[in-house]
């Protein structure tokens, strides 16, 4: 019983990676990433999400700021709580028209096994990555787990490494290392972007326009600072009060944003300052 | 005979065990904290390789896993491959610090229109020419000046040595470091028995073992100069809150023209900034009092989001951010313990 229960962990212990491309599907030049999904802890998901961003575009693909996601996906209620988000039911057609994207980059199924019985341990992670076009076609998928198995038993007669290996498994430094592989792993059989001539990078920004503050008291001492602004739609903005208050998000529908901040009634009048930012990063301002 | 062969073994394996290891040296001007939380806009220029030769018998065997040589034949194209294997884990992880980082093909083709060769632009005294070209406040040069196996029959090492330098925009050295980490495999494991004598030291010289120092190297040199090390322990310089909370309990769901009101108390002199879910991100709280007592100094932050009536029908998370202010990259971040419910006449949707 003992012995076909060992095989079957060394088996599952195998890991590699898989990958298809399917080149009838429309390859996309600009894409999101999602929040990752899986049972890993959430920092380890939030990081790989980043590195994945950073590989991506290091292989020529324009890739929307996570945090400008994030906004896209609240503001349609497809992600309330980043840590229990799912994919599984978005409609990801509609997802990446919202974000202005042609592709959406999916990760699930990230996964983490840590275990160590010291004559054999295993460290591993694992996910499913998809990258979904506009239209819906999947053009590209993989499959893969990195991992170390180790063990007094697997490591016989190299004693000292083992002792070493023992001290530092499923250590936060080890999760690192194998976030990293996993993610550069998985970049690397990605096709490079080729064609990303500047023309895939949207222009910039316009500029947006700032209406008067209006200003009226709420209660005893304290007022409230209504800021009303036409920007471009989607994009996210912020609002500055003078020096004593910065980066206030604001709300929008359309090209239409509005923000407020309730202030003690005896502060001066206060120059409004206004930041528009776009998915890739373009930024514009305008002052009232 | 049997115990001079064991004592000599031993010996030979002290010898070695030095082998396994890593070595840092690092210069820093005092500025650079500040010119990072500043939003410092950086280029990271191809690296180049100045590593030596790596010995035959090392090079035969060593393709175990892969190849990523310095091998005799081919030789500028295995260290190029070298060179731009790290290049390009450098700019992933500078990626994740507050530095702002140039697309490397967009430098690389900007740097080749001005007339810089691949050599041009790994030399450090073109900085100047480099920062002015592209418009950006450092250059970030790099070296592989290690990346060896070598191959002793009981025993083998691996080494990868990186040598970092930021650049001003007029050629000063803001930063440098040189990291060298070396693995050995082999008698230094432990006691050896006949099958593992020999593949051990094998094993080590596969080219998955250098990838892995190189990965790792490149990890810590960046976010070394980046400023911040996440796998590190908890400093105690580090910034803490020790309560995070919403001030006032909401009957029902928060309506437009309400406020969602959050208060945190921690680390005097600190940026401090909650989230609403993912919907708000960064809603600045103000410091409304400190206290010093036998616990040390903390200070009150409140703040507050107003519902506006375009936001969603949302139940989210509350999040709390403290970071020293002017030390992006140096943050913790706290969730409150509950959620909060919007509600507006804007349509709702299931939450995911």
């Amino acid at each position: 019983m003992r012995v076909p229960a060992l095989g079957a962990v060394l088996l599952a212990s195998c890991g590699g990676l898989s990958h298809t491309l399917h080149p009838d599907v429309p390859r996309p030049h600009r894409l999101a990433v999602l929040p990752v999904q899986g049972a890993a802890p959430f920092v380890e998901r939030e990081l790989a999400r980043s590195l994945l961003r950073a590989r991506l575009q290091e292989r020529g693909y324009l890739v929307a700021e996570l945090e400008f996601t994030d906004r896209v996906l609240s503001e349609r209620s497809w992600l309330s709580d980043p840590e229990t988000f799912s994919p599984a039911s978005l409609p990801l057609s509609e997802v990446a028209t919202a974000i202005g994207v042609d592709g959406v980059l999916v990760v699930d199924q990230f996964d983490e096994t840590r275990w160590n019985a010291l004559l054999v341990r295993r460290h591993a992670l694992g996910a499913r990555f998809r990258i979904v076009e506009k239209d819906g076609g999947e053009w590209w998928q993989a499959n893969y787990t990195v991992g170390v198995t180790g063990g007094f038993l697997l490591k016989s007669g190299q004693l000292l490494t083992e002792l070493l290996s023992q001290s530092t498994h499923g250590a936060g430094a080890a999760s690192l290392d194998r976030i990293d592989e996993l993610v550069e792993g998985v970049a690397e059989v990605l096709p490079v972007d080729e064609d990303r001539a500047e023309h895939h990078m949207p222009p910039g920004i316009a500029a947006p326009v700032v209406a008067a503050p209006v200003v009226h008291a709420i209660s005893e001492g304290l007022a409230r600072v209504e800021v009303r602004v036409e920007a471009p739609p989607g994009s996210s903005v912020w609002l500055d009060l003078g020096d004593r208050l910065r980066s206030m998000p604001m709300s929008g529908a359309n090209a239409a944003y509005t923000g407020a901040v309730d202030v003690p009634a005896d502060w001066p009048p206060l120059a409004v300052r206004v930041r528009v930012r776009g998915a890739f990063g373009q930024q514009a301002e305008a002052t009232r | 005979m049997r115990l001079l062969r064991l004592v000599l073994l031993a010996l030979f394996g002290l010898l070695l065990l030095g082998c396994t290891g890593s070595n840092v040296r690092r210069r820093e001007d005092p500025r650079l904290p500040k010119l990072r939380a500043m939003g410092f806009r950086i280029v990271v220029v191809p690296f180049r390789t100045s590593a030596p030769e790596e010995g035959f018998l090392a090079t035969a065997l060593g393709p175990v896993g892969e190849v990523l040589a310095l091998e005799q034949s081919g030789r500028e194209r295995g260290r190029i491959e070298v060179a731009d294997s790290l290049r390009g884990d450098i700019v992933a992880w500078l990626r994740q610090s507050p530095f702002e980082v140039v697309e490397p093909w967009v430098s690389d083709t900007q740097l080749a229109h001005v007339g810089l060769d691949r050599a041009g632009m790994a030399d450090p005294q073109n900085a100047a020419r480099i920062a002015a070209a592209l418009q950006v406040d450092g250059v970030l040069f790099g070296d592989v000046e290690r990346w060896n196996r070598s191959y002793y029959v009981l025993q083998s090492t691996a080494e990868v040595g990186l040598h970092l330098e930021l650049r001003d925009r007029d050629g000063t050295e803001l930063f440098a470091t040189t990291r060298t980490e070396t693995l050995g495999s082999g008698v230094t494991g432990g006691p050896t028995g006949y099958g593992s004598l020999i593949s051990a030291p094998v094993q080590g010289l596969s080219g998955n073992t250098l990838r892995e120092l190189s990965r790792q190297i490149a990890r810590s040199a960046a976010l070394d100069l980046g400023g911040a090390q996440p796998d590190a322990e908890p400093s105690p310089l580090l910034p803490r809150l020790s309560v995070v909370s919403l001030v006032r309990r909401h009957d029902g769901p928060v309506q437009p023209g309400e406020r969602i009101d959050v208060l945190a108390v921690g680390t005097p002199d600190c940026d401090v900034r909650f989230d609403v879910g993912r919907l708000r991100s960064g809603v600045p709280m103000r410091a409304v009092a400190t206290t010093d007592d036998a616990r040390g100094a903390r200070t009150t932050y409140e703040g507050h989001y107003v519902v506006q009536p375009t936001d969603p029908v949302a139940e989210v998370p509350v999040y709390v951010t403290i970071e020293r202010t002017g030390q992006r990259g140096t943050r913790s971040r706290y969730r409150w313990d509950g959620s909060v419910r919007i509600a507006t006449d804007r349509g709702a949707k299931p939450g995911r």
